[in-house]
């Protein structure tokens, strides 16, 4: 007769419902656990070999507004390209705008001390060697530190200007957002008026952003700033750096006395 | 009647010291795992609720952290990282005026990566700038030395002080950035001048609109401490 091997459990009585069910949960759980790893595994294959597509369409979601057919006026701002000059000629000379809205931005100290040209200064010179009269720009000189600033003081000129279109270029990745936080300021009437024309910037668009570090930068920001002013609205005003008060702290700190 | 044969029956294997080992670890292994999620999840879930509730107590260390400056000290030399032109060639000329740093290094930077409208030359370079803020704030030329070669990163401007600071031996150099840029700063630095890295120290200014003690409340703010802790984390996957 033989003993019962002691590396054997021993059976439950049937329907006990312990070590009977034990004998089946573990290949089930076997199982589970393989069909979930060759889930993520496949998951992970699907977005390996469709990456480009889904990074492309996360760039073009930031992207809205088209380049414009006729309009009243084209709002420019911030840092442009130089290609953009080359088409706001070209609208003037046909018709397709009556004037040109720069905004120009003083709030940069390097802006006030001269070592860069304010952006007045830069539409004024580019517009110029591309023909177009000067009377066709219109300046809005101020402070704009922020989006919303701009936008305020945008409301402002159509608040002035009732019934005008305008056209607002924008950076392609910005678009979205400059649109959220327009149409926010201006509020549906005026906001109906504003469209978006997103400017490519040469060293990234939508198709390759992932594969620059500064397409990346411009992405991750993008949608960091879109959310930020769907979450909170507008910012607080920041405070500004002084160098002077700096230095100052600096000749106290080299010499004590 | 009599009990029938007996069956000898087949001799089931002894399971090996070594598999009973294995088939216990990956169990002990699993509830770790499983331990480790939720513990995971649940500090995600506190972590986020004190980053809503508490933001003014809990998110201005997230932004201190990667502040590694020091109080500013005399050095030979203060380099200035590309970067934020509103405050960095300021606080370096600032630096300077105050004799706290004896010349000032600049570098120029690959014109490939600046804007577009630097490219096209319609408006001055990131370098243009640069010299212009040091001119403006009263540095002479003769205080400014450009290092040679075209920056790319931090990396890049680590291993063009590393080339420097070689050819200049027993001298020290203050690095100018921004406050948030310091650690990673730091780290770049101490990797590319391994056992010469007590010549160098940090100086750290503030970002106009990315506030420490705020950064949370302005979209440059986050984009640029979040954005930070990613290129920390790439930095220290990549190098």
């Amino acid at each position: 007769m033989t003993t019962p091997d002691s590396n054997v459990p021993p059976l439950s009585p049937a329907g006990s419902g312990g070590e009977a069910l034990n004998c089946t949960a573990g290949p089930v759980r076997g199982w589970w656990r393989r069909t979930r790893w060759r889930r993520r595994l496949a998951v992970a294959v699907l977005l390996l070999v469709f990456h480009a597509p889904l990074l492309r369409a996360v760039g073009g979601f930031l992207v809205v507004g088209d380049a414009p057919a006729a309009t009243d006026a084209v709002v420019l701002g911030g840092d442009s390209d130089p290609s953009v000059f080359d088409d706001l000629a070209r609208m003037v000379r046909r018709g397709d705008t009556r004037e040109v809205l720069v905004f120009d931005d003083r709030s940069s100290r390097l802006v006030r001390l001269g070592i860069v040209p304010a952006p007045e200064t830069v539409a004024r010179r580019e517009m110029a060697a591309r023909g177009v009269a000067p009377g066709a720009i219109t300046v809005l000189t101020g402070e704009y530190p922020t989006a919303w600033a701009g936008a305020r003081r945008l409301r402002g000129w159509m608040e002035s200007h009732p019934e005008s279109r305008v056209v607002v270029v924008a950076d392609q990745f910005g678009s979205r957002g400059s649109r959220h936080l327009t149409r926010r300021v201006l509020g549906p009437d005026l906001a109906a008026r504003v469209s978006w024309w997103p400017r490519p910037d040469p060293r990234f668009d939508p198709s390759n952003w992932w594969r620059s570090r500064q397409g990346v930068v411009a992405v991750g920001g993008a949608y960091v700033a879109l959310t930020h002013a769907y979450l909170f609205g507008e910012p607080p005003e920041a405070e500004r750096w002084d160098p002077d008060r700096y230095e100052s702290q600096l000749r106290s700190h080299a010499n004590p006395e | 009647m009599g009990p029938g044969p007996v069956r000898e029956s087949a001799a089931i294997p002894r399971e090996s010291g070594v598999r009973r080992l294995w088939r216990r670890g990956r169990g002990l292994t699993r509830v770790v795992l499983r331990w480790s999620k939720r513990v995971a999840a649940v500090a995600l879930v506190v972590g986020m609720a004190a980053a809503v509730f508490a933001a003014d107590r809990t998110l201005p260390p997230v932004a201190r952290y990667l502040d590694v400056s020091e109080p500013p000290r005399r050095t030979d030399y203060v380099l200035i990282l590309n970067g934020d032109l509103e405050t960095r060639p300021f606080a370096a000329a600032a630096l300077w005026r105050a004799g706290l740093a004896g010349e000032v290094l600049v570098t120029r930077q690959r014109p490939r990566i600046e804007t577009a409208s630097r490219q096209a030359g319609l408006v001055p370079s990131e370098f243009e700038v640069t010299i212009g803020v040091l001119r403006a704030r009263g540095v002479p030329e003769s205080a400014v030395r450009v290092l040679p070669g075209e920056i790319a990163s931090t990396a890049d401007e680590a291993a063009a002080l590393a080339t420097f600071l070689d050819s200049e031996p027993g001298t020290t150099a203050a690095v100018v950035t921004n406050s948030f840029h310091t650690r990673r700063a730091q780290f770049a630095f101490r990797r590319a001048l391994s056992s010469r890295d007590d010549r160098i120290y940090f100086i750290g200014v503030p970002r106009e609109g990315a506030d420490e003690r705020t950064w949370w409340r302005t979209p440059d703010g986050c984009t640029v401490y979040l954005g930070e802790y990613a290129k920390l984390a790439y930095y220290q996957l990549r190098f």
